[in-house]
């Protein structure tokens, strides 16, 4: 994919970040359980790369609070370190992280991503923006417990989205198929 | 193409138009940080009747430059509900369910709209006086110095600019989705986890592919002419900063520190 | 009555600055089997009609009842409604999602409750309504395929639930002409088999071509109720108002403007051409025949 393209597909995920929390709003404790916010960053990272990824974590939560208020202020500075680890991790996993079953690499990009982000921002809040007030309890509470179904509900989204767009031709497949010329299989399509 | 959201440039002469985009970019952020400091209605009136000064410098026909507002009252009107419906107040004026209505919720939804139109109106004239280009490029020199570091700060000016052009459409376009799923029999509010996943593909999916082709037709569209993303385009003569500019972001520092110091 | 609105109204917004009366005491009764058609201009209400009717927005003031119940009722079945009625948005392919398009069109019976067999067999059948080959089509990804083919994928699954009755929201916009004569061909062959069909649209001319009844919204108001014809017979009024009237309609005032005693109770093609036949034979088209050529030079 192009420049371009990546920074086009990075601003409608930035606008998602925005969009999403508001469409899921109306149902009771969204927020917390579906983390809509999550969902654009940690796609934009593994489909457009860590660079894109990165700048959606960034630029998401800052336009999402000048816009809805949402997350307020005070939550805003743990907000984008998580969102920026997210979008950093899963670029650089899928760029790393090359199994050859697409399946393998997405669920393994976004697990090390989520539990990446989510450590970071735990440290981040630890020692910097609540530096003191901040146990290992809370940490693990806010993070993991709450947002446990969270983490199952994106680990089946996530997937599920990147192969909808592939299948729409609207991002090129991670491993394209061989195109065999002589009839016998190739190298590749073992699996 | 005809479903590229508006917000376009209209080419024109005005005294906006000749403004350097530097100065009405850094004007604009300022205008930003007044629109934040604004708190009392004395406040909101300066802003408002500032930015009636700018629309008559701007030469705009006014229904143009509130076109924005009438696309989005409903994306308006939602960011006030919930701002004066789940505001947790200790003192509510009424209160049902999930729902507290209060009277510094009503203040605050008040206040979060004021702003919003506020600055939706001033980026319009923005975006409507200065070409995207001249935007990209004036958002360039201001993070000029971010470049050192080896940040393209024009790909993330770009980002950011078409990123807030999409919030209207893409609110709209996930509102639309979400009846039509409704009425296909589509139940967002599965209890059990397990479905709950599943019962979100059918709004989440659509929303992405969407979403996605939009990113797509923009892309060839700017691509078509010529746009490649890379830092080094040419990106017309470089203006210096005239007196008038300096003019202009002075006019601008003054309302916010009146805003700030005496509103 | 199958369908019934009292003095259904709908504020957008309403207690707040942003508060807009999208539809302001409408009472409509509409039978089974009926083709109807809405017009009116943006922000007249007509969309906001369909979706109280869809039961996806709730009145703010009055009722919407179907087949005798109230569907805004606490103790109403949303299940039945769903069951009874599909709508078809605008862009209805913007809703596709599943990986392949026979899921697709079942995921529209999800809740119906039917055995397996029963869901396959309507899907065939829907897919066959909308031309296309069950066997072909259903293991396709319905994301994958090309715009027209998307969109009959998408208005089969409106028509896989069998409805009674289904709402059309500006469903032609951006078809090709063919497209659109297909689409419309479906949706009559539904209505003769009973289906009631309420379609909002902008272009007069397919309403005048296809629909029985025409309600005409202006400002949230029901400004016109009636048989095609009649409410295209007062084309003062709706032009008046700069709504679009259709072409056959035109015609016909053309025509008596040029002194040909021609009827203007005209709403399609076909009881424009009925009309010159009927005119022709008793002799009216034959005089002045050079005003008669004015006409076609317009």
């Amino acid at each position: 994919m192009t420049i371009v393209k990546r920074s086009m597909i990075t601003a409608v995920c930035v606008a998602l970040t925005v969009v999403l929390p508001m469409a899921f709003h109306a149902v009771p404790n969204a927020g917390s359980v579906i983390l809509p916010m999550h969902i654009p960053v940690l796609l934009c990272g593994l489909i457009c790369g860590w660079p894109f990824g990165l700048a959606c974590g960034l630029i998401g939560p800052l336009l999402s609070n000048l816009f809805t208020g949402m997350p307020p202020m005070a939550a805003l500075p743990a907000m984008l370190v998580e969102l920026a680890v997210y979008g950093l991790m899963a670029g650089l996993l899928m760029s790393c992280v090359r199994t050859r079953k697409v399946y393998a690499d997405l669920y393994f990009s976004l697990l090390v991503a989520m539990l990446a982000g989510r450590i970071v921002a735990g440290m981040a809040r630890a020692l910097i923006f609540a530096a003191g007030s901040y146990s290992m309890a809370a940490w693990t509470t806010s993070y993991f417990v709450t947002s446990l179904p969270g983490i199952a509900i994106q680990i089946v989204l996530l997937p599920s989205i990147v192969f909808a767009l592939e299948r729409a031709r609207l991002i090129p497949a991670r491993y394209p198929k061989e195109i065999v010329l002589d009839g016998s299989p190739g190298l590749d399509s073992s699996e | 193409m005809s479903r590229i959201p508006a917000g376009m440039y209209i080419p024109g002469k005005s005294f906006l138009h000749r403004l350097d985009p530097l100065a009405k970019l850094i004007g604009l952020i300022i205008l930003l940080a007044a629109v934040i400091a604004a708190s009392s209605p004395g406040g909101y009136l300066l802003l408002i009747l500032f930015i009636g000064v700018l629309l008559a410098l701007s030469g705009l026909p006014f229904k143009l430059a509130i076109a924005p507002l009438r696309r989005t009252y409903l994306f308006f009107a939602v960011i006030f509900l919930m701002n004066a419906l789940f505001f947790a107040d200790v003192d509510p004026l009424w209160t049902w369910w999930i729902f507290s209505l209060s009277r510094t919720g009503l203040i605050q939804g008040a206040n979060v709209v004021l702003r919003l139109a506020i600055i939706i109106v001033a980026g319009h004239i923005l975006i409507s006086t200065t070409s995207p280009m001249e935007i990209t490029a004036a958002f360039r020199r201001l993070l000029k110095p971010l470049q050192y570091i080896n940040i393209p700060v024009d790909i993330v000016a770009l980002i950011v600019s078409v990123a807030i052009h999409f919030i209207p459409v893409l609110a709209e376009e996930v509102e639309m989705i979400r009846k039509a799923q409704t009425v296909r029999g589509a139940r967002f509010d599965s209890t059990r986890l397990r479905d709950r996943a599943a019962s979100l593909l059918p709004l989440v999916i659509p929303v992405f592919v969407n979403a996605f082709k939009r990113a797509d037709e923009l892309a060839l569209a700017m691509e078509a002419r010529g746009y490649r993303g890379e830092g080094r385009r040419v990106s017309g003569p470089e203006i210096a900063f005239q007196a008038r500019d300096f003019g202009a972001v002075l006019i601008m520092a003054a309302i916010c520190a009146v805003q700030i110091l005496v509103l | 009555m199958p369908i019934v609105l009292e003095k259904a109204s709908y504020t957008y917004a309403p207690g707040t600055p942003y508060e807009a009366a999208a539809l302001c005491d409408i009472d409509l009764q509409i039978a089974d089997g009926e083709f109807i058609g809405i017009m009116g201009h943006t922000g007249s209400g007509k969309s906001t009609l369909l979706q109280l009717i869809a039961g996806l927005i709730t009145p703010s003031r009055g009722k919407v009842m179907i087949d005798g119940c109230d569907i805004n009722a606490r103790n109403y079945n949303r299940d039945v409604l769903r069951k009874k009625l599909s709508m078809i948005f605008q862009y209805p392919e913007y809703q596709l999602f599943e990986t392949t398009v026979e899921k697709e069109l079942a995921f529209s019976l999800k809740h119906s409750g039917l055995p397996g067999k029963e869901v396959k067999e309507r899907v065939r059948r829907a897919l066959e309504a909308v031309g296309f080959s069950y066997t072909r089509v259903r293991s396709l990804s319905p994301l994958g395929l090309s715009g027209g083919e998307k969109r009959k994928v998408a208005i089969a699954c409106a028509l896989v639930t069998e409805p009674k009755i289904l709402l059309l929201d500006e469903p032609v916009a951006g078809l090709d002409p063919r497209g659109r004569k297909e689409f419309l061909e479906i949706i009559t062959r539904r209505n003769k088999a009973g289906t009631t069909i309420i379609m909002v649209s902008h272009d007069a001319d397919v309403l005048g071509n296809y629909a029985q009844r025409i309600l005409v919204l202006n400002q949230g108001k029901l400004l016109l109720d009636g048989p095609a014809k009649r409410v295209f017979t007062d084309i003062e009024k709706l032009e008046a108002l700069k709504l679009g009237v259709c072409r056959p309609r035109k015609l016909a005032r053309r025509l008596k403007e040029c002194g040909i005693p021609f009827p203007q109770d005209i709403a399609g093609y076909d009881e424009f051409i009925a009309a010159v036949v009927e005119v022709s034979k008793k002799g009216g088209m034959s005089h002045e025949p050079d005003t008669g050529r004015h006409v076609y030079s317009r």
